[in-house]
């Protein structure tokens, strides 16, 4: 394990000379990430102009649950960036066979590979608008509030993580899985808003089958309706384990279908 | 002359009809944001008969025809800043042919070919689920595809900016994240350009952006009619001429890098 | 030690049927298609010995040089990697093992050459002294001290082949396949390669698995040479042996004038073997196939001038290619 963290520390020391490379790269990611997040609380703000609730959820509100989605999915954007191109850059050209021969996990080389630093410009965002929402929401904020938060917001990236290794994983039957993962991914936009202004279709859809709505709206509401929502927020870890469990399974699955393992 | 660029046009309908994989999870995509949004309004009208002058049915109406025509005032930048990455422009500008050109005629084709594909059906549903309103006069019709067709041209022009930018960033990456972000919000796909506040509308008006959206999707929706209906289509005219020639500047600048650092 | 036993390997692959309907009906019913990539192979290879694994492209090497490295599992019979499976233990193999494959490249686009090295270091864990031992060597050898702090995506095709094989060596592994090291590089690049990989079988008893169409890659440094082709072993043996059994014929080329009749020298008689062939550019050519233990080129080419008015001609050296088609040939089409 201690092996992984120095060996990921060499990487990640090497990403960020990269990065310095291309230094304007750099800041032109920065920033666009920070003015998309930027545009998308704007049109929250303006529509909150025109009307006080949204179904029950007052602007403060569902600032927070943005914020959990801004933070949640900062962190798989940050360290897991490399499986969007995962299918184009490794099954297709044959760099998979590369990471095969080296004496380390092969997921753990493609997550090693690469560090998307316009995902520190979402971190930002996102703990500043925490910062900002938290104290206005009527919840008192002690050390143990404090840890489950931390908690939460973990699990959700764990959500986001858990589904994109799984849509990933599908490279390994379909050569390049990125229209699958993208269609998928685009799905957590609905967790950004509170889960009751959609449908019911919707809603166990985001709950049972994509479970996004664990990356924000559930967490959140852990917080801001306890006497609804408790019980969402216990499980959301462990969605967020059995996300992961069941993305690292079809990872498996697939290394062992392209070495011809099994089958 | 005008047949050589009819025919690359064509040859983008057919390649684009060649990835199914990237169609499906276009359309997709593209609904559900579609059903995410108009769940939203839904959600903020909630029994309220007007906000700002919109009434729900209108808004849907603008909604699902801005979002539709956002994806579309796109070009290739993709494939200009690929042209110049690999170095293939040298070959390209020698070629019988105005480069600018032929990747607008491609890009038209391709845009053609998927809004018959994606937009049509998802619009004939839309209209069908939520009872989209028919333009609100003859003329507004009229103007509408007119001005949907410059907008695209204008669209690609931009685009076409961006991706000469390529000359001088090595991962284009986050200028076009940038860019989709800069389009969507103040083009009026998120929220209608009237709702912002004054301020900002009146930034706006000297950006080319409203140009690309808001202005059709304006006149079929009837928030533009009368007399600056036509001063808004005049406008969008002015801005494909001023963009095509800052494109050309900027164009030559940036070849008299090549011959000199011999790309 | 490499040791294969009686390995096979198939690929399952699922039939594709073209068109919409197709894409729709493959949902439902797929067409699993089984394809042997190789079988019966056996051989087992010593420590320290330069081998040369040659093929027609398609013949199953590629297969092999996976199955060896534990990128491929076989389907049946068992590889061992000086007592390792490497399909099931495939990281412990991993450390005992380096690889060149062809384009694919181990070195870090956007950095100078020393930071891949630098990387590669703690990848494999190596110890600092016998690293830097090594280090030293690949780059005095392959005379890459120039290079060291020129990002990769500045170097030329020879510099960074010869900084991609230095990443292979690195570790000081047991065992490296090469494919193709030397594909489109010139003659003083290749001949550096070649010394450089000789260098290290010599100093360190690596032993090398070479795949290349270039028969002086394989004639400078290998001593045995495994033929592959149809997904089986056709030859494994010494080279001379090879070149004595399969490769003895040689060939001159005469360009003539379409107009020109040839007129066959008596003295060939059925001993050679002659072939017609008419192009556009070069006009008539006759390529006259002959055994070198019987003829000399020159011999066969004062008999051509004594009765033909030749253009131009060419001798060509006999190469993979030949001498596959060649066992090929003997072997009755596979």
């Amino acid at each position: 394990m201690l092996r992984y963290i120095k060996l990921y520390w060499h990487f990640f020391k090497l990403r960020v000379q990269i990065m310095m490379e291309y230094r304007l790269d750099f800041i032109i990611g920065i920033l666009s990430v920070l003015f998309i997040q930027g545009a998308g609380l704007f049109f929250v703000n303006i529509v909150f102009k025109q009307i006080q609730t949204i179904r029950g959820w007052s602007f403060d509100e569902v600032v927070f649950i943005y914020a959990v989605a801004c933070c949640g999915r900062a962190i798989h954007h940050i360290f897991f960036d490399s499986l969007w191109v995962f299918g184009r850059d490794y099954i297709r050209n044959g760099g998979f066979d590369r990471m095969l021969v080296r004496p380390a996990p092969a997921f753990f080389q493609l997550i090693a590979e690469r560090v998307q630093q316009d995902g520190v410009g979402q971190l930002l965002i996102g703990i500043w608008l925490l910062s900002y929402a938290a104290p206005t929401i009527g919840v008192e904020w002690t050390f143990v509030s404090m840890t489950v938060l931390i908690i939460l917001i973990l699990s959700s990236s764990m959500v986001f993580i858990g589904i994109h290794v799984f849509t990933c994983s599908l490279s390994f039957w379909m050569t390049d899985s990125m229209p699958v993962q993208w269609s998928v991914h685009e799905m957590s936009d609905f967790a950004r808003y509170p889960l009751v202004i959609y449908n019911r279709v919707i809603q166990s859809l985001m709950t049972w089958i994509i479970p996004y709505g664990f990356t924000a709206f559930y967490p959140a509401a852990y917080f801001l309706r306890p006497e609804t929502y408790l019980k969402m927020g216990w499980i959301t870890p462990i969605i967020g384990f059995g996300c992961c469990l069941i993305g690292a399974y079809v990872w498996r699955k697939g290394v062992r279908n392209f070495t011809g393992t099994g089958s | 002359m005008v047949k050589k660029y009819l025919m690359l046009a064509k040859s983008s309908i057919h390649l684009d009809i060649a990835y199914p994989a990237w169609y499906w999870s276009h359309l997709i995509v593209t609904f559900s944001k579609l059903v995410l949004m108009v769940s939203f309004w839904s959600a903020v009208f909630d029994g309220k008969q007007l906000i700002n002058g919109w009434d729900l049915s209108s808004l849907i109406t603008y909604t699902v025809l801005s979002m539709l025509l956002n994806e579309y005032v796109n070009g290739a930048s993709w494939e200009l800043s690929n042209l110049i990455r690999t170095g293939q422009i040298s070959v390209e500008l020698l070629r019988p042919y105005d480069l600018h050109f032929r990747l607008m005629a491609q890009d038209v084709g391709a845009t053609i070919s998927n809004m018959m594909r994606t937009a049509v059906p998802l619009v004939l549903f839309m209209a069908f689920v939520y009872h989209l309103q028919f333009p609100v006069t003859i003329l507004a019709g009229i103007l509408f595809l007119w001005t949907v067709m410059v907008a695209i041209v204008l669209g690609n022009l931009i685009d076409l900016i961006i991706g000469t930018m390529a000359f001088w960033l090595e991962n284009m990456w986050g200028l076009r994240v940038f860019k989709a972000a800069l389009f969507l919000f103040f083009n009026g796909a998120l929220i209608p350009l009237n709702m912002f506040p004054d301020w900002l509308q009146y930034l706006c008006m000297w950006t080319p952006f409203p140009s690309l959206v808001y202005t059709p999707v304006g006149i079929f929706t009837g928030r533009i009619v009368g007399e600056p209906m036509w001063i808004a289509c005049f406008i969008q005219l002015l801005w494909v001429v001023v963009i095509f020639i800052v494109l050309r500047l900027v164009w030559r600048v940036a070849l008299r890098k090549v011959t000199v650092f011999g790309g | 030690m490499i040791d294969v036993r009686n390995v096979r390997k198939v690929y399952e692959r699922i039939e594709k049927t073209p068109g919409l309907w197709g894409a729709v009906k493959s949902l439902f019913v797929q067409r699993r298609k089984t394809f042997v990539a190789v079988e019966h192979l056996n051989f087992q290879i010593q420590q320290g010995e330069m081998v040369a694994y040659i093929g027609a492209n398609g013949a199953g090497k590629s297969t092999t040089i996976k199955l060896l490295c534990g990128i491929l599992t076989p389907t049946e019979g068992e590889v061992l990697i000086n007592g390792i499976d490497p399909s099931q233990k495939r990281i412990q193999n991993a450390k005992q093992i380096g690889a060149v494959f062809g384009q694919r490249t181990q070195l870090l686009w956007d950095l100078p050459v020393r930071e891949s090295f630098e990387l590669l270091k703690h990848i494999y864990e190596v110890e600092a002294s016998s690293f830097g031992e090594m280090y030293d060597l690949c780059v005095h050898v392959l005379q890459l001290e120039a290079l060291l702090n020129v990002p990769v995506r500045q170097l030329s095709l020879g510099q960074k082949m010869r900084c991609e094989l230095a990443a292979a060596f690195l570790h000081s592994p047991s065992i490296v396949y090469l494919d193709e090291p030397t594909i489109g590089l010139d003659v003083s690049v290749k001949a550096r390669i070649r010394t450089f990989i000789r260098e290290m079988n010599r100093v360190h008893r690596t032993t090398v698995i070479l795949t290349s169409h270039d028969m002086q890659d394989i004639e400078e440094l290998c001593q045995r040479v495994i033929l592959i082709d149809q997904g089986k072993i056709m030859y494994d043996g010494s080279i001379d042996q090879l070149k004595k059994e399969y490769g003895q014929e040689r060939i001159v080329e005469f360009h003539m004038e379409s107009s020109v009749e040839w007129r066959q020298p008596e003295r060939f008689g059925s001993f050679v073997t002659v072939k017609h062939a008419d192009s556009e550019d070069v006009g008539h050519t006759v390529s006259v196939g002959f055994d070198p233990t019987i003829w000399s080129a020159s011999e066969i080419i004062s008999e051509v001038l004594k009765t033909n008015k030749v253009n131009d001609l060419k001798v060509l050296e006999g190469s993979i290619e030949t001498i596959v088609r060649a066992i090929y040939e003997r072997n009755g089409g596979g």
